[in-house]
């Protein structure tokens, strides 16, 4: 089990895993490991399937890059991975915590001014993959 | 020291998971209920013990949850750090585990 820290919500970070043995021997597991982010221990928000980490190159390593969209919300969540070695289930659990602030789309990472004949727009892209627009915007 | 779970708000509940292993360190349900007790430096908490539940049980192994309202009734205080110790049995074992968390 691990603490992977306070985040606000448009963060984004990695999950690790490294699928082993109960004597540790790094081992490739029976399939792709599953994710589930519990809120508080009560309630399963998402399940996804984690990717492997350099195939080919090391064994049964892991890992799922998450972006903290709508899907969250402030609280304590466990992130309990799961997976079989030789049908044998195994898990391991980490912890964060979300804390007030932030933004579930996520900052902007571009912004473009469009002017046009019957009004003036700025269309921004958020880290999160949305795109809006703000028509005839003002500076005061 | 034990894992460190993080550090929790003075007055939240705090919820954490453990792994309940054999000795080959495999996944394993306890025999009977795992327990808890949560420490200070002074000692046991008031209203400091507890027993696990079962945790999604259907996709899991020996995965357990415990959970404690953090109340500075029970003399619980910011800037503190606390200890869990998990304790339940295997194959007829005492086995134990200790965590830490703090309140901020």
């Amino acid at each position: 089990m691990a603490y992977l820290g306070r985040k606000q919500l448009g963060d984004e970070f990695l999950v690790l895993l490294q699928c082993k043995t109960g004597a540790s021997v790094p081992t490739a597991p029976d399939a792709c490991p599953y994710l589930d982010f519990w809120l508080n221990g009560t309630t399963l928000a998402a399940t996804v399937r984690m990717a492997p980490t350099e195939k080919g190159k090391i064994v049964g390593a892991f890992h799922y890059g998450v972006f903290l969209d709508e899907t969250f919300s402030e609280g304590y969540w466990q992130a309990v991975m799961r997976y079989t070695l030789s049908s044998v289930p195994y898990q391991q659990v980490d912890t964060f915590r979300i804390i007030p602030g932030g933004h579930a789309d996520g900052p902007i990472v571009a912004i473009k001014e469009y002017r046009k004949a019957g009004a003036n727009f700025i269309v921004r892209v958020t880290k999160g993959g949305k795109i809006k627009f703000g028509r005839n915007p003002q500076v005061n | 020291m034990g894992t460190y779970l993080g550090d929790w708000a003075l007055e939240a509940t705090l919820t954490f998971l453990h792994q309940a292993l054999d000795g080959s360190n495999t996944p394993v349900d306890f025999t009977g209920t795992g327990t808890y007790r949560i420490y200070n430096s002074s000692g046991l908490m008031s209203n400091g013990t507890g027993n696990l539940s079962v945790f999604d049980d259907s996709n899991t192994t020996g995965l357990y949850s415990g959970s404690k309202s953090l109340a500075a009734a029970d003399g619980y205080e910011r800037g503190q750090t606390y200890y869990i110790r998990v304790q339940g049995t295997v194959s007829a074992a005492t086995r134990g585990t200790l965590y830490s968390f703090t309140i901020s």
